[in-house]
């Protein structure tokens, strides 16, 4: 069986909607974007101390939109957005940029590395992962995935199919094939706002959601894109929370692997935050990075 | 406790033989009370916690503030004796007080209140004591973090914060008495 060629066959698709909308900022160390649960993590001085978030995405420039995540409004590309948007939830972690390439991605020695994939490799439906030939970027990241050296927190696409079926122009994104079943890999929708046990919320009507197949499921998140406040809109803006909770639990438990890390965030996600919760639509749930810094008991 | 227990056998056993009553008579007229109360800032520290909870990695509530409560609040009583005109002595002991994670230890102050007749129609008086014990320790909670950090000995008040377990015995209460340490000198004059 011949290999597909990634170069001939798949399109890198941005997750990404746009709109503007209006900015408020909430108050001075936190933005009305984020959950509360950053809030408290700020409050004590840990921001991701210690965590590498390695950004891959469209750092060219060449197509810049315009956005407000509470630092004035911008014009500025997707992966000047995204990665803005890690940082500001781990303020302290290293983020770097990497532009998408073909060269495998690199991992800092010595700290927790969080890869941040804020796209899709899409490709006509049909094709079985392993036919896929993949560049050296995205086999590095897969690995990563399935050997649990980084946590890679993956954008679940902005078709509103289930993660893994072909959107309506037959196409398949072929990553979040790729990363099927990898231990340390989350896949992240969106929510049209941060839920409450008082104000659940819904998935957003652009997102991917987890689907039947239970292998999806146990490793899907959701959270809150506040389009609405920010002018951005994709899931996008749902991985690059991930990816900074992530680094936050990193620096609080600084032993754990990135498989511990991700399984932290899955199994300490919220299903009374959310509306209607399935599982086939929410994967495991509401991210809260509070429960996911909390202890298990105590005595 | 077993400092207040001392001094209550003084107060209510003086007449052990001849010159020990005697003695207990002039320490029983020349002594004053001066001070008596319940509670500390070290106590209103604690007793803050007392409601305070927060939610598991699974979202049961921990109400970790039972820890912080008690049934008996430090009770401080304070003693002037008068040695002459001039010259007293301050003494007085507190009962310390306990709860499941955090103690004040009982204590005892021992000072000297010294007043100075001076020009004039004023007078110096010069006040000094010091509290021995009566610190504020707290204990360490064990926390279990489950798959990702596993059981750790953490600050009670802090397991759930997103400090490094370790980190977090850091706050541990471990404080001396506010007063434990006191002078005053005041001059007062009448017109």
């Amino acid at each position: 069986m011949k290999p597909v060629d990634l170069h001939a066959s798949l399109k890198m698709s941005l997750t990404v909607g746009l709109l503007a909308a209006a900015f408020s900022v909430q108050g001075q160390s936190t933005y009305s974007w984020m959950s509360p649960d950053v809030g408290k993590a700020w409050d004590s001085g840990y921001k991701g101390q210690g965590a590498t978030i390695t950004v891959v995405d469209d750092f060219s420039g060449d197509s810049p939109f315009s956005g407000n995540l509470g630092t004035g409004g911008q014009l500025q590309g997707h992966g000047d957005w995204t990665a803005l948007q890690a940082s500001m939830i781990a303020p302290e972690a290293m983020v770097v940029q990497r532009n998408w390439g073909s060269e495998a991605v690199a991992l800092t020695q010595g700290r927790l590395n969080v890869l941040n994939m804020s796209y899709g490799m899409y490709a006509r439906s049909g094709y079985g992962v392993n036919r896929i030939s993949w560049s050296g970027q995205e086999q590095s990241i897969i690995n990563y995935a399935k050997t649990g050296a980084a946590v890679i927190a993956k954008a679940a696409g902005n078709d509103a199919v289930a993660v893994g079926r072909a959107n309506r122009s037959g196409n398949v994104d072929y990553l979040n094939l790729a990363l099927k079943g990898a231990p340390s890999a989350i896949y992240v929708g969106a929510l049209s706002s941060n839920g409450s046990t008082t104000a659940k919320a819904s998935l957003a009507s652009y997102s991917n959601y987890a689907g039947s197949d239970s292998a999806i499921q146990k490793n899907f998140l959701v959270v809150g894109v506040k389009g609405d406040t920010t002018g951005l809109y994709g899931t996008s803006f749902a991985a690059p929370i991930i990816s900074g909770y992530a680094a936050v639990i990193g620096s609080k438990f600084t032993a754990a692997t990135p498989t511990q890390i991700a399984n932290q965030l899955l199994t300490t996600a919220r299903t009374d935050t959310l509306r209607n919760y399935r599982a086939s639509v929410y994967g495991r749930g509401e991210a809260s990075l509070t429960r996911a810094l909390a202890p298990v008991s105590i005595r | 406790m077993r400092y207040l227990t001392v001094f209550l056998l003084c107060f209510f056993f003086p007449p052990l033989g001849g010159f020990a009553s005697v003695r207990a008579f002039d320490f029983l007229e020349a002594t004053h009370l001066v001070d008596l109360r319940q509670g500390s800032s070290l106590s209103a520290r604690v007793s803050g916690l007392q409601k305070y909870s927060y939610e598991s990695a699974y979202g049961l509530t921990l109400p970790v503030g039972r820890w912080y409560a008690t049934h008996w609040v430090d009770v401080q009583v304070s003693f002037l004796t008068q040695i002459n005109r001039d010259l007293g002595v301050i003494w007085g002991v507190s009962t310390g007080e306990k709860g499941e994670k955090y103690a004040i230890a009982p204590s005892f102050k021992l000072g000297l209140l010294y007043g100075i007749r001076s020009w004039g129609k004023g007078r110096l008086t010069i006040k000094a004591y010091h509290v021995f014990s009566g610190a504020l320790r707290e204990k360490t909670c064990s926390a279990d973090y489950g798959e990702i950090a596993g059981v750790r000995e953490v600050n009670c008040r802090l397991a759930a914060s997103p400090m490094a377990p370790e980190e977090t015995l850091r706050f541990n209460f471990n404080e001396k008495p506010e007063d434990r340490n006191f002078i005053s000198i005041e001059y007062r004059k009448e017109f």
